[in-house]
This record gives structure tokens, C-alpha cells and sequence, in this order.
């Protein structure tokens, strides 16, 4: 008797558990590309500037599973998309306060400050974030007796940060993004020579913009 | 037995149910992700299948002409790109030469170079450069590769100093015709101080216009005034047009750029244009100037781009 309601009792946990797979499964095919993550990028952009984010979807595409996200507020930004962003773009309008420090406008009119980046550590897939390029005026601009958005990331977590220093109009910014991703992503080349290369391509973006990288010289294919 | 039954029916059903609100749980997340997604990518460029356009110049050809001037590529890859904001197809040929990326962008149906980079490792002496002969020495090289555009005007001469403490010398022109100046036409040059090439980029427009505009610039102001109120513009661009502190036209000759408008090709044909600024200034330690611009095209009146400061 005992042995019977064993193997009944084993008979059992084995079909709960083969049901228990079975509905996992289906959970896993309903859901699609949860199972298939890899590294991820977010592209942000605000109205008008969301075809610089899906210009640069296009390309990080190849490598990286792409989110666009258009007029995000500033709240979901920095707790949603920063935190977990393996490379990261942002396009919209970027100012300083009057005291020079930078900040990123978010749809909601909300300002992203240099205090307000998170963690960049354990994003997605990476240890740490590998690369954010925030597309907007004045992004780029470091003061050395102040925290700027360049130094927030790289102290935050990121390892390299791109943006531009002085104002940029938008037909130069989108320009240079559309090389310097090219380069970077279908040719292969390391963050430096990337915006070198683009930078043969569109001078203006050094002369009118005054495009600046830091931090490490990384390469964008994961 | 009927109650093991039910217990092992109630298990699937809860699975199933699970599984479905998950699902519908991942696909409002997923939603939410992607927000509003614009329809389709716009490309300020676009790389073509050599097999599918008939260039004038092969790839052949195009390795000829680099190794005319000294240069010996090995292994060379070759893409050929068609530029929309310049108006150029070329082979762009890249490969490396002592841990250096160089590339050359080589006209394809001219054979004219339009783009040289990363030419060689930094040479710093013997100095044969400075601020006083940087021009003379560029227009030489220039020379020396192709041809030096006659009406080429004074160009602007920088010295530019890298973190690493290598120095470069860089001259730029600026092409106007007539004395207007055409956007994105130029020519530059970065020598290192021994006087190599370090990179040159040329996008020199061989273009004939009427440059006598048909309206004014009080006209053209009037006119994108009129018309920003008609367009459907985002609210911040359209307060800033509203608020403006100073507006003023400046006379171009350039492609239209269309950033808002999906329908049309991101850049239009080279044209006389007012842009009409509409311009804010922000007080602070650095006082910022944001600005949006509408084109006006200068000689038929009509609204055919526009552009922002970000």
C-alpha cells in the first residue's frame, strides 16, 4: 500500500511538473522575445526629434534588442530607461542653467540633471553602461568646478559619454548621429574613430557644435 | 480520486490563466517601450550595390587614383555611398596601415578625392609649420591631389592642440558664389607640423543658380512669419517663433532640410534661400541663443524647410 501511494504520489509531482513545464513554455512562446534578450539600447526622442531615435534604432538593431521611446517624461527616463540601458541615445532639447550647469529636456518639460542619473552599473547584459550619447544642445559642455552631465555619467557607471558642447542645429546633430552610428556600428569602428570619421563626413558638427566624447574608447558591437 | 482530478484540472487552468495574463502583461510592457514609433528611418546617406548602379569610375580606377598620390592600400575594402546632403556618389575605400584606419572617398564619377583620413602616424618634426604658412602649405597639398578651386576665397586658419599634446594645423574654406555663401559647401585641410596630411575633406558644389532673389528680406520675414502659423509646428518651436527677440534673414544657397515632414525627401535641391531666424537669448554665466529657422526660398516665396537650434 505504502509503495503504491508512493509511486501514485511520484506519478503525480511527475505530471504536475510536466504541465508546470508545459505552461511555462507557453508563457515563453506568447511572450516572444523575452526568451531571446540580449544586450539592449534605448532610443529616446522627443516630437520632433524621433526620427534621430529611430535612425539610431535602425543601426543598434543589428547588435542590441532596440526600444524606442518617444516623449517619455523625465521620471520614467531616469527610473525606467537609464537604469537598465546597455547603450543609450537621447535626442530632444538640452540647456544650461544660469550658472552653467547642463541639463536634458524630457517631453514632459521635465529637467534630467546631472544629480538625477542613476546607477549605471548591472544594466541589461553588461556589467556597466558602454555607451550614452545625449543629442543635445550643450550636453558636452564640462565645467571643472561643478558636476556637468558628461562627468555624472562616467562617475554614474557609464563608460563612454558623447554630447555636444554649444548649441547644434538639429539638421547638423542628425547629420553627424547618422555617420557616426554607421561607422561605429556597420563599419565596426572604436567610439574615437567613429566621430573622427563622422567628422570628415560633417565638419560643422566640430566647428558649429563642438561634438565631445569621454570617457573610455569602447566598441558599440557587443 | 475525483478530487485529485479536479486538483490536477484546477492546476492547468490556473497555469493557463497565468500564461495568458502574462502574456497580456509583456505585451502592454512591450507597448508602453516602444511608444509612438515613427514609420520609417531617413537616412542622410545610403550605401548602393555597385552591381546595381553604373558608375563612371571602378573600383579600380578609384584604387589608381590613391595609389597616383603616393598612398599603397592593402587589402582595401570598398563602399560605395550615395551622400544626399552633398549630392556626391563615391567609393568609400578603407584599410589599415600600421594599427592606422585610413580611408579615402573617392568621387565615382568624377574620380576627384573628396575625403583623405588618418593618412599617417604623427610626425612632428621637422616643424615646418605655423599659424603664418598653414594656408600656403594646404592649398600646395591640395594641388597636389586634385584640383584647387579658383574661387576659392580666404580661408580660416586653427591651431588645434589634442589632449595627448599632438598638434595640428587646420584650414578651412568656405564656398560662396557670388558672395553668398552655399551651406555645407567647403573644403578643409589638417596638416600635422611636419606638413603631412592627416585629413581633408572637400564638398565643393559645381552648381549654377540665379543668385538675384525676387523678394526681399523684409519680404521673406513677412512671408515665414504667415506661414509658421499655418504649420504644424511643436509647441516649444512654435513658442519660440511667437516670442522671438530678434528675427532676421541671412541670405544662402543650400538644400532644404525637412526634418518634420516624412512625406517629402529629407533634403530638397540646391536653392536660393532666406532663412528666416526667429532668435531667443538666455542670460546666464553663457548666454545661449536658441533659434528656430524657416526657409524661405527667395526666389518663388515659398516655405521649403526649416531648422532648430536643439
Amino acid at each position: 500500500m505504502f509503495i503504491k501511494n508512493h509511486k501514485f504520489i511520484v506519478m503525480k509531482v511527475f505530471k504536475s511538473c510536466a504541465l508546470a513545464l508545459i505552461s511555462i513554455l507557453l508563457l515563453v512562446v506568447l511572450n516572444g522575445g523575452i526568451a531571446n534578450a540580449g544586450p539592449e539600447s534605448d532610443c529616446h526622442g522627443i516630437d520632433p526629434f524621433a526620427q534621430a531615435a529611430v535612425l539610431v534604432g535602425a543601426y543598434t538593431s543589428a547588435y542590441y534588442d532596440a526600444f524606442f521611446m518617444y516623449n517619455w517624461g523625465e521620471n520614467n527616463i531616469i527610473q525606467h530607461s537609464l537604469p537598465v540601458a546597455d547603450i543609450w541615445f537621447f535626442s530632444g532639447h538640452g540647456g544650461q542653467t544660469w550658472y552653467g550647469k547642463n541639463y536634458l529636456v524630457a517631453a514632459d518639460g521635465g529637467h534630467i540633471m546631472p544629480e538625477d542619473i542613476p546607477d549605471l552599473h548591472n544594466q541589461h547584459e553588461f556589467p556597466q553602461m558602454r555607451f550614452a550619447y545625449a543629442c543635445a544642445c550643450q550636453s558636452g559642455d564640462p565645467d571643472w568646478w561643478q558636476n556637468d552631465l558628461p562627468e555624472a555619467f562616467l562617475k554614474r557607471g557609464a563608460r563612454a559619454y558623447m554630447g555636444w558642447a554649444d548649441l547644434v542645429e538639429y539638421g547638423i546633430a542628425y547629420e553627424f548621429t547618422d555617420w557616426f552610428y554607421y561607422y561605429a556600428i556597420n563599419i565596426g569602428q572604436n567610439v574615437q574613430q567613429a566621430k573622427a570619421s563622422a567628422l570628415i563626413q560633417v565638419p560643422e558638427a566640430q566647428s558649429e557644435g563642438n561634438i565631445q566624447l569621454f570617457g573610455e574608447n569602447v566598441n558599440l558591437i557587443p | 480520486m475525483k478530487t485529485i482530478k479536479l486538483g490536477r484540472y484546477s492546476l492547468i487552468v490556473v497555469l493557463l490563466i497565468a500564461a495568458v495574463v502574462g502574456s497580456y502583461v509583456m505585451a502592454d510592457f512591450q507597448r508602453d517601450r516602444e511608444g509612438d514609433e515613427v514609420a520609417s528611418v531617413r537616412h542622410t546617406f545610403e550605401c548602393l550595390d555597385p552591381e546595381m548602379v553604373d558608375t563612371e569610375v571602378s573600383k579600380t580606377e578609384a584604387i589608381k587614383v590613391i595609389e597616383k598620390i603616393g598612398y599603397e592600400p592593402n587589402n582595401p575594402e570598398f563602399v560605395l555611398i550615395r551622400d544626399y546632403a552633398r549630392d556626391k556618389t563615391f567609393w568609400e575605400i578603407d584599410w589599415v596601415e600600421a594599427e592606422d584606419l585610413l580611408f579615402f572617398d573617392i568621387d565615382a564619377f568624377t574620380g576627384e578625392i573628396l575625403a583623405i583620413f588618418g593618412s599617417s602616424t604623427y610626425e612632428s618634426k621637422p616643424e615646418e609649420v605655423s599659424l603664418e604658412n598653414a594656408y600656403e602649405i594646404a592649398r600646395q597639398k591640395i594641388e597636389e591631389i586634385g584640383e584647387f578651386p579658383a574661387e576659392a576665397g580666404e580661408p580660416s586658419v586653427e591651431k588645434l592642440e589634442e589632449e595627448d599634446g599632438k598638434v595640428f594645423y587646420k584650414v578651412f574654406w568656405e564656398q560662396k558664389i557670388e558672395g553668398i555663401p552655399v551651406v555645407r559647401g567647403f573644403m578643409s585641410m589638417t596638416i600635422n607640423p611636419a606638413g603631412n596630411i592627416r585629413s581633408f575633406s572637400k564638398c565643393w558644389q559645381n552648381i549654377t543658380i540665379d543668385t538675384k532673389p525676387k523678394i526681399t528680406e523684409e519680404e521673406a520675414i513677412e512671408i515665414a512669419r504667415q506661414k509658421a502659423s499655418l504649420i504644424d509646428l511643436p509647441e516649444l518651436l512654435r513658442e519660440r517663433i511667437d516670442i522671438a527677440e530678434n528675427i532676421y534673414a541671412n541670405l544662402v544657397i543650400k538644400k532644404p532640410f525637412h526634418p518634420l515632414d516624412e512625406n517629402q525627401p529629407i533634403y530638397g535641391e540646391y536653392s536660393l534661400i532666406w532663412e528666416v531666424i526667429f532668435e531667443n537669448v538666455e542670460e546666464g554665466l553663457e548666454p545661449t541663443v536658441s533659434s528656430v529657422e524657416l526657409s524661405i526660398d527667395a526666389h518663388s516665396g515659398e516655405l521649403v524647410g526649416m531648422d532648430f537650434t536643439m
